[in-house]
C-alpha cells in the first residue's frame, strides 16, 4: 500500500510504498531508508499524539494498527539515548506542537495487553479535553474542544488536497461527519475527563451508538434517567473487576410511566467484559426473555480511530465499521426487544433498519437517486458513499470494461460518466430541437435541397408535412430562417446520397 | 427417512413459535423456503418445534403466507409460475404500510428469506425512486441534520444527480 509520511515539524510530505501485509517495523525501516535515519529512533503517529507501536517487533501488521492505504503518518526522530526503546510507548512526540496541553514529564510503563495498565496515550486526550475545558468553561465547552483542535484537521486536510484528496473518497477527511461521529466526539470529550483508558474508550463508543439509536441512559438504582455518560461511568472504578453494566431505556417508556400506576420501567442492560484486547459486550433485557445479544470488539482495531475522532481525526472507515457492528449487533435487536416487551409500537423506520438492509435498498436505485438520497441527512450521506455500492452502480450503468484500478473512486467516476452521457444526450436533443424533423428518425436521409422554395415537391418532408411547405403565410418570417439553418444541416445526417 | 406408507403425502409438519407465543403449523416444504429454518431443520433433524424469539407472530404469519404461496405456485403448475408469483408479489407488497414493511423486512432478513428480502427492499426502493430530497425526507420522516450551508455544499457536489 501507499502511505504518506510527514515529519511533525514541517509540511514536507513523502510518499512511500510498503507491501500490503507489512509490519510496523518494516514501515519504519522504509521511512528510515528514505530519510536516511535509523529506524529505531523513529516515532510514528497517526494523529501526532499517540504513537503507533507494535506489541512485538515483527508481528503487528499495519492493518491491525488501523492503517490503510493513503493514510498520513507523522514521524519524529528522537535522540539516540532512547534507541533501544522500541517497546516504550508514547515518547513525547514534539513539544513544539502543543495545544495548551501540559508537558508530560514521565514516560509511562510499557503498555501491554494487560487490562490493568494505564494507557498513556489517553492521558494526552484527557489532558487535552481537560485543559481546553478550563479555557472555555460552560455549556458550549464540548463544541469548543472540537473547534480548538480544528487546527489539526485543517492542516491534514490541506495535505489531502495537494494529494488528490478526492481519490480518497470514502476515507477522505473532507467527508462530512455523521451524526454518530459528532455524538461520539461530544460524549468522548465529556467522558474522558479523568483517567482515560482503551477500555473506557470502547465503552464510551458503544454508549454513543446507543444514544444515537434512540436510547437514554438509566440509573437502575435511583430509577431515573441519566444524562450523559459521566454518571454511568462513575460507577466504574478502573481497579474494579471488568464487568461493568449500563442500563438503557427509551424516552417513550419513561413518558408512559405516569399513566399506569405500578409500571415497571423496562430497561436493557449492557454488560462489558474485557478479555485482553477484546471487549465483549452482552446486551439483554433486564427482565429477561428474548435472549442475549453479543458483539466482540477488538481494541487494537478501533481504539486508534475512535481516539482520533476526539481530535477530529480522519480514520472514519473504522469508526463506521464500529458503529455498524454495534448498531446492527446490539442496539437494534435490543430496541426491538425492548419495544415488544413494553408493548410499544414498533420502532422500525427507515433510519433504524440495519445498515446492511439500507445498503441493499440503495442497491436497487439508479445512481442519481442514490446521490440525492445522500443529500437527505448525514447518516444517509455516510451510507450513500459506500465504494462497493458505487462500483456496482458504475458497472451496471456503464459496463465493467471501463474498470479502474483506483479504489475509492467509484462515485466520482460514476458522476463523470453520468455527466458526459447526459451532455451527449442533451446535444442530441438540442439538435433535434433546433432542426426539428417532426418525429422522423434522426438519421433519416436528408435531401440536398438547394432550392427549397421550388414547388411542387414530391416526397420527403414536404409530402409528409405539407404545412412546412410554403405558402410562407403559414409561418411568416420564421420559415426562411429555418431553411437557412437547414441547409448546412445536411452534413449532420451523415448521409452522402 | 419418513417411514409412513399410509399417508399419501410425504410432507412433514413443523411447528414454528413466534416471540409472542403464537405458533404456526406449516409444511416443511413451505418453511424451508426460509434459509434460517432450512438450516435448523437440517441441523436438528427431527426437531419439530422451532422457536423464533426474534419474530413477532403477526409478521411471522405474513412471512409464512408468502412462503406458502410461493411454495404452492412452484409445485402446482409448471408453466406460468413466474407470472403468478410476480402478480402475487405485487399484491403482497402493494398495501403495506411502512411500519409493517420494515417489520416484515427485518423478519425476512432474520429468517434469511432471500427472495422476500429482495421483494421488500425493492418495495422500499420504489418509494425513493425519482423523489426530490424534500420528498424523501417527508416520506421517511427524516430530519435534515446538516449545518447551515453544509447541505448546499453537498448538493453542489452532487449537482449531476439533480439535472
Amino acid at each position: 500500500m501507499k502511505l504518506r509520511v510527514r515529519p511533525l515539524d514541517s509540511k514536507e510530505t513523502l510518499r512511500i510504498e510498503v507491501p500490503n501485509g507489512a509490519s510496523l517495523h518494516q514501515l519504519k525501516e522504509a521511512i528510515a531508508q528514505t530519510i536516511q535515519s535509523s529506524s529505531s529512533s523513529l516515532r510514528l503517529s497517526l494523529n501526532r499524539n499517540d504513537e503507533l507501536f507494535a506489541s512485538s517487533p515483527h508481528e503487528d501488521s499495519l492493518q491491525s494498527l488501523g492503517i490503510a492505504a493513503g493514510d498520513l503518518i507523522f514521524y519524529s526522530i528522537v535522540p539516540s539515548q532512547t534507541l533501544d526503546s522500541d517497546s516504550q510507548p508514547s515518547v513525547q512526540m514534539e513539544p513544539g506542537i502543543d495545544l495548551g496541553r501540559g508537558h508530560r514529564e514521565t514516560l509511562e510503563s510499557p503498555v501491554s495487553q494487560n487490562q490493568e495498565t494505564l494507557v498513556s496515550d489517553l492521558d494526552t486526550l484527557a489532558n487535552e479535553s481537560g485543559s481546553t475545558r478550563d479555557l472555555v468553561p460552560g455549556e458550549g465547552s464540548n463544541l469548543e474542544v472540537g473547534e480548538g483542535e480544528e487546527g489539526f484537521a485543517a492542516e491534514s486536510m490541506e495535505i489531502d488536497d495537494d494529494d488528490d484528496g478526492e481519490s480518497m473518497g470514502f476515507l477522505g477527511s473532507k467527508f462530512p461527519e455523521s451524526c454518530f461521529v459528532r455524538r461520539l466526539r461530544r460524549v468522548l470529550n465529556e467522558g474522558l475527563g479523568e483517567d482515560g483508558r482503551d477500555h473506557k474508550l470502547m465503552v464510551i463508543g458503544v454508549h454513543s451508538v446507543f444514544l444515537e439509536s434512540g436510547f437514554v441512559g438509566f440509573d437502575s438504582v435511583s430509577g431515573t434517567p441519566v444524562d450523559g455518560c459521566r454518571r454511568l461511568l462513575d460507577n466504574w472504578r478502573p481497579s474494579m473487576a471488568f464487568t461493568l453494566s449500563f442500563h438503557y431505556t427509551l424516552p417513550e417508556i419513561l413518558s408512559n410511566e405516569g399513566s399506569t400506576a405500578s409500571y415497571v420501567i423496562e430497561t436493557a442492560a449492557l454488560k462489558f467484559q474485557i478479555m485482553g484486547r477484546f471487549v465483549n459486550v452482552f446486551g439483554s433485557l433486564t427482565s429477561g426473555g428474548s435472549g442475549t445479544h453479543r458483539v466482540c470488539l477488538d481494541e487494537h482495531k478501533f481504539v486508534p480511530s475512535i481516539s482520533s475522532v476526539s481530535s477530529n481525526g480522519d480514520s472514519e472507515r473504522e469508526v463506521y465499521e464500529f458503529w455498524k457492528t454495534v448498531k446492527d449487533g446490539l442496539a437494534l435487536p435490543l430496541l426491538i426487544d425492548l419495544c415488544a416487551k413494553a408493548g410499544l409500537p414498533s420502532p422500525p423506520c427507515f433510519m433504524r433498519l440495519p445498515s446492511e438492509l439500507q445498503l441493499k435498498i440503495l442497491e436497487f436505485l439508479p445512481g442519481n437517486d442514490i446521490a440525492r438520497m445522500g443529500c437527505v441527512s448525514k447518516e444517509l450521506q455516510y451510507l450513500s458513499c459506500n465504494g462497493d455500492l458505487w462500483k456496482k452502480k458504475f458497472e451496471e450503468e456503464f459496463g465493467s470494461k471501463a474498470g479502474s484500478h483506483v479504489p475509492f473512486h467509484w462515485k466520482k467516476k460514476f458522476a463523470t460518466y453520468w455527466r458526459s452521457r447526459r451532455q451527449r444526450e442533451e446535444t442530441a436533443t438540442a439538435r433535434l430541437r433546433r432542426f426539428p424533423r417532426y418525429g422522423l428518425p434522426l438519421f433519416n436521409p436528408i435531401r440536398r435541397d438547394l432550392n427549397p422554395f421550388e414547388l411542387p415537391h414530391i416526397g420527403g418532408d414536404y409530402d409528409r408535412l405539407p404545412g412546412l411547405v410554403p405558402p410562407p403565410s403559414g409561418r411568416p418570417g420564421r420559415l426562411p430562417l429555418f431553411r437557412r439553418t437547414y441547409s448546412p444541416n445536411c452534413n449532420f445526417g451523415g448521409s452522402s446520397g | 427417512m419418513s417411514s409412513s406408507s399410509t399417508t399419501t403425502t410425504t410432507t412433514r409438519l413443523l411447528m414454528l413459535k413466534a416471540s409472542d407465543g403464537v405458533t404456526f403449523e406449516v409444511e416443511e416444504a413451505v418453511a424451508t423456503k426460509l434459509g434460517a429454518i432450512n438450516n435448523m431443520v437440517e441441523e436438528e433433524g427431527s426437531e419439530d418445534l422451532i422457536c423464533l424469539p426474534n419474530v413477532n407472530g403477526k409478521f411471522l404469519g405474513m412471512v409464512l403466507e408468502w412462503c406458502k404461496k410461493h411454495a404452492n405456485n412452484n409445485t402446482n403448475s409448471d408453466k406460468g409460475n413466474d407470472e403468478v408469483n410476480k402478480w402475487w408479489d405485487k399484491e403482497f407488497v402493494m398495501d403495506l404500510d411502512q411500519n409493517t414493511l420494515y417489520h416484515l423486512l427485518m423478519a425476512a432478513d432474520y429468517l434469511s428469506g432471500t427472495e422476500l428480502v429482495d421483494l421488500l427492499t425493492e418495495k422500499v426502493a420504489s418509494m425513493i425512486r425519482g423523489k426530490k430530497v424534500e420528498e424523501i425526507r417527508e416520506t421517511f420522516k427524516i430530519k435534515s441534520d446538516f449545518l447551515p450551508g453544509q447541505e448546499e455544499e453537498i448538493r453542489k457536489k452532487n449537482s449531476w444527480a439533480f439535472e
